[in-house]
């Protein structure tokens, strides 16, 4: 479904991501771990084309989407959420998710004057559907910056969902979450994001990664390391020491 | 030829007082991320209040520069108290608006104090020139550069050799991680506006006398002209904010010369948006807005 | 009503048009110090059509919009990349070129025996066509009126629409709104051609209601103002801008004792209220709540 082939991604002198191969398999939960620093939101960004990569190819459901601008691959279905949670601050929960659709919703200049939300086009309720799913219901109208930390990660997850996107990136879902908050994460990222769509985690907590992931792969150091089944890949003595060997271990 | 260099040189001369405007702003600009767009007015305001014994009281000179000086820090303290410390720090749309309602209340109580159009500024040098080789000098453009030098020197050793000035660069790089080393950020940042304004006085009552009189467009114009040349500088440099005030004399001197006084604003501003436009971190700033950047900055 | 009250609520209105397009830059996150350049332009290129050309007042207006909307959209997408200050001292760098390029030109037709046109510092006389068709000044009022009146009604939908969301998704965070899939290189020299002709309908009518410009009007300080306007009367609804204008132009003209010390007690008030609402007096909160009550209103009643 989503192919790297040799992507690069350097700063200055700093190689972020070095030649990284990488092959995500339409339907699958693919974890994607490694040390701080390691790439992996570097990789995200450059899939995502928040910047472009300074080599390699990236190619999704066939098309080369290599250097293209972010909101065409959004538009083309890749959908992500952010490891510092961005959302919209001053528009209510039901607004964030319901302005998202965007790309959804095509139509130009006059559809987008037309369909507004009191006038009960289609698409509001797609919204409170989502909104029901992930829990949201009952802060429709709450203002986006006022909500608790879990569920505006909640929010994130709902706001990428909202454009039908055939792959969704997660970045650290359960970032700053208890293990009771995790724990709830993964099951919405189980029963609710892994249907029907193919899911890219990028996550700390390995109470997350085990329980929802398919297939693992590893970062360390802008190259990839180690890749296969969850068992596998943890005991696998090379992803131990980028861990273990930096004090760095992910909290089981 | 000689007609060229005497022109860069006047411009250097003349762009030595918008470096010395450029330098207050980047500094507020650095430690506070907000643009104080009261900064000129805040020097008109001060320059009046000297203006105002002189011709009200008859005093000296030198109190007339003492006066202007230590009014201009009280001004500076008012706008930084309101304007800037009340308002939250990243309301920065609502802090640069506050200092442009401020800018023309300050205005207008100048002319309340002054009201007439023009009044005449006594100056410390009298007037005079002198010539060097093929090239004429006037005295009082010549020791603006020669105090504007002083100035930079100065600030530099207070920046870089002093404890505020590792405070107020700490605050500037990063206010949260400043406060929790227990820099009292609200008060480098009280203390670093007191220090702009008094500088700003300096370079004020400096370009005041060179022109021989004042006018409350001083305030429009120092606020401008200081905006301009940090931007083309490079926003946060400082020795971008002295290269962006020379070039942004060196090119009006040429363009008054040879295209003529319509022209000579005209060139100034088409310069600063051809800067913006083709390499928006100006002469001296980093690359800035690159996605990677965008990418993290909420971080 | 008299000439004078006339007046002054025809200056409200115009003025609300430069304060409504720097308001609709500021829904996508950008603060514009260069609008009044549009009003200026738009001023000129209104009146010399209808001095100039005899051209009917209607085809003024909009010869005056679209030369606005125009250039308004090429100088946003030459500044495409900038953000923040930047974009504002772009703006501002722009605006005064164009007031300085009008202190330059001299253009003049004969018409009728006289020479009408713009004449470099002189400014634009002659723009007469009150004069000629016999409008009366509350005529003009009330086309000003009702042109404000189309604008507000029109950006009061773009609010409640997609396209307003979008805007406020694009000044809000333009990255995360283009990993939802939004051009933000259109939407954004969209807005700018949109405040580009709001301004520009403004500086039209100025032009016909004063039959004289000059450059100096459109200095820096109306830009200022137009931004202050928005806010001070509140980032959330398109009737910030109007009580912001309504605010400086008519309460304090109508407080004759202050005369004099207008600004003085204006700038302190716009002060101290900054400290304590941010963002204007109707901002994103208040208009969520506004709307809130009024919606429960409504439910109740149904």
């Amino acid at each position: 479904m989503l192919a790297l082939r040799k992507v690069e991604k350097r700063f200055g002198a700093l190689a972020a991501l070095d030649r990284i191969d990488l092959e995500v398999a339409a339907g699958e939960v693919l974890g994607l771990i490694g040390p701080n620093g390691s790439g992996k939101t570097t990789l995200l960004n450059t899939v995502t084309g928040v910047y472009p990569p300074s080599g390699g190819r990236i190619s999704f459901q066939g098309a080369d989407i290599t250097g293209w601008r972010g909101h065409r691959i959004a538009r083309l279905g890749i959908a992500r959420t952010f490891q510092n949670i961005r959302l919209f601050p001053t528009m209510t929960v039901f607004q964030n998710v319901w302005a998202s659709q965007h790309s959804r919703v095509s139509g130009g200049l006059l559809g987008l004057l037309r369909s507004s939300p009191s006038r009960r086009c289609g698409d509001t309720g797609r919204v409170d559907e989502i909104l029901e799913l992930f829990g949201l219901l009952k802060d429709r109208e709450v203002l986006a910056k006022n909500l608790p930390l879990p569920a505006r990660r909640r929010l994130e997850v709902a706001r990428a969902l909202t454009t039908d996107p055939p792959l969704v990136f997660l970045d650290e879902p359960a970032g700053g979450m208890t293990p009771a908050e995790t724990a709830d994460m993964a099951r919405l990222i189980h029963e609710v994001v892994a249907p029907n769509r193919t899911c890219v985690v990028i996550e700390h907590k390995m109470a997350l990664i085990t329980g929802v992931c398919t297939r693992i792969c590893v970062l360390d150091f802008g190259r990839k390391i180690a890749e296969g089944l969850p068992g596998d890949v943890l005991a696998d003595a090379k992803v131990r020491e980028a861990y273990l060997g930096r004090d760095d271990a992910p909290d089981a | 030829m000689i007609d060229f260099v005497q022109n860069t040189v006047d411009g250097m001369m003349f762009g030595s007082s918008y470096a010395l405007l450029a330098i207050g702003f980047t500094i507020i600009f650095g430690v506070m991320r907000r643009i104080n767009l009261s900064f000129g007015a805040t020097i008109m305001l001060g320059a009046y209040i000297g203006t105002w014994l002189h011709v009200h009281h008859q005093v000296s000179v030198w109190i007339v520069a003492l006066t202007t000086l230590a009014s201009t820090v009280l001004v500076g303290i008012y706008v930084e108290r309101l304007c800037f410390h009340a308002i939250r720090r990243s309301a920065v749309l609502a802090s640069m608006v506050s200092s442009f309602v401020i800018w023309m209340q300050l205005e207008e109580a100048a002319i309340h104090l002054l009201p007439e159009r023009t009044y005449a500024f006594p100056a410390l040098l009298a007037a005079g020139s002198f010539e060097l080789g093929p090239f004429l000098f006037r005295a009082e453009q010549t020791s603006m550069l020669i105090l504007a030098m002083i100035i930079v020197g100065v600030l530099h050793v207070l920046l870089y050799r002093t404890r505020f000035g590792l405070a107020l660069r700490a605050v500037s790089e990063n206010s949260l991680a400043a406060a929790y080393m227990g820099i009292n950020a609200a008060w480098v940042t009280l203390c670093a506006f007191a220090l702009v304004s008094l500088m700003g006085g300096v370079a004020g009552y400096a370009i005041l006398s060179t022109d021989a009189q004042i006018t409350p467009f001083f305030g429009l114009w120092a606020t401008f002209k200081g905006l301009i040349a940090m931007m083309l500088g490079g926003m946060g440099s400082l020795p971008g904010a002295i290269l962006g005030g020379l070039l942004l004399g060196v090119v009006e001197a040429h363009a008054l010369w040879y295209l003529g006084n319509e022209y000579k604003d005209l060139s100034a501003y088409l310069l600063l948006f051809g800067m913006l436009v083709l390499r928006p971190g100006g002469l001296m700033g980093q690359r800035i807005l690159s996605r990677e950047a965008l990418a993290f900055r909420r971080v | 009503m008299d000439d004078y009250v006339i007046t002054v609520l025809s200056n409200i209105g115009m003025i609300s048009f430069i304060a409504l397009s720097a308001y609709l830059l500021l829904l996508t996150g950008e603060i514009s110090f260069g609008q009044q350049a549009y009003f200026g332009l738009s001023a000129y290129a209104a009146g010399a059509a209808t001095a100039m050309f005899q051209l009917p007042i209607w085809a003024g207006i909009l010869v005056g919009a679209c030369v606005a909307g125009i250039i308004a959209m090429v100088v946003g997408a030459l500044t495409l990349q900038l953000s923040g200050l930047y974009f504002s001292v772009a703006t501002l760098a722009f605006a005064e070129m164009a007031r300085l390029i009008l202190l330059i030109v001299e253009i003049q037709v004969e018409v009728d025996g006289e020479m009408v046109g713009p004449e470099g510092a002189n400014g634009f006389h002659g723009i007469r066509w009150m004069f000629e068709r016999d409008i009366s000044l509350t005529e003009f009022m009330l086309l000003i009126y009702g042109l404000l009146a189309l604008t507000v009604i029109f950006l009061l939908l773009v609010e409640r629409s997609r396209l307003g969301s979008v805007l406020r998704m694009l000044g809000s965070d333009d990255l995360l709104a283009e990993m939802q899939g939004l051009n933000t290189v259109r939407y954004r020299i969209l807005a700018v051609g949109a405040a580009g002709v709001i301004a520009g309908v403004g500086g039209a009518l100025y032009a016909h209601f004063t039959t004289y410009v000059e450059p100096q009007f459109f200095n820096v300080m109306l830009g200022v103002h137009a931004l202050a306007y928005g806010l001070i009367g509140g980032l959330g609804t398109a009737f910030g801008p109007l009580i912001g204008v309504a605010i400086d132009v008519g309460f304090l003209e109508a407080i004759r004792f202050i005369q004099g010390y207008r600004m003085i007690v204006f700038g302190g008030l716009v002060a101290i209220l900054l400290i304590f609402m941010p963002r204007g007096i109707l901002d994103e909160e208040r208009v969520h709540r506004l709307k809130a009550v009024f919606s429960r209103r409504n439910h109740a009643r149904a």
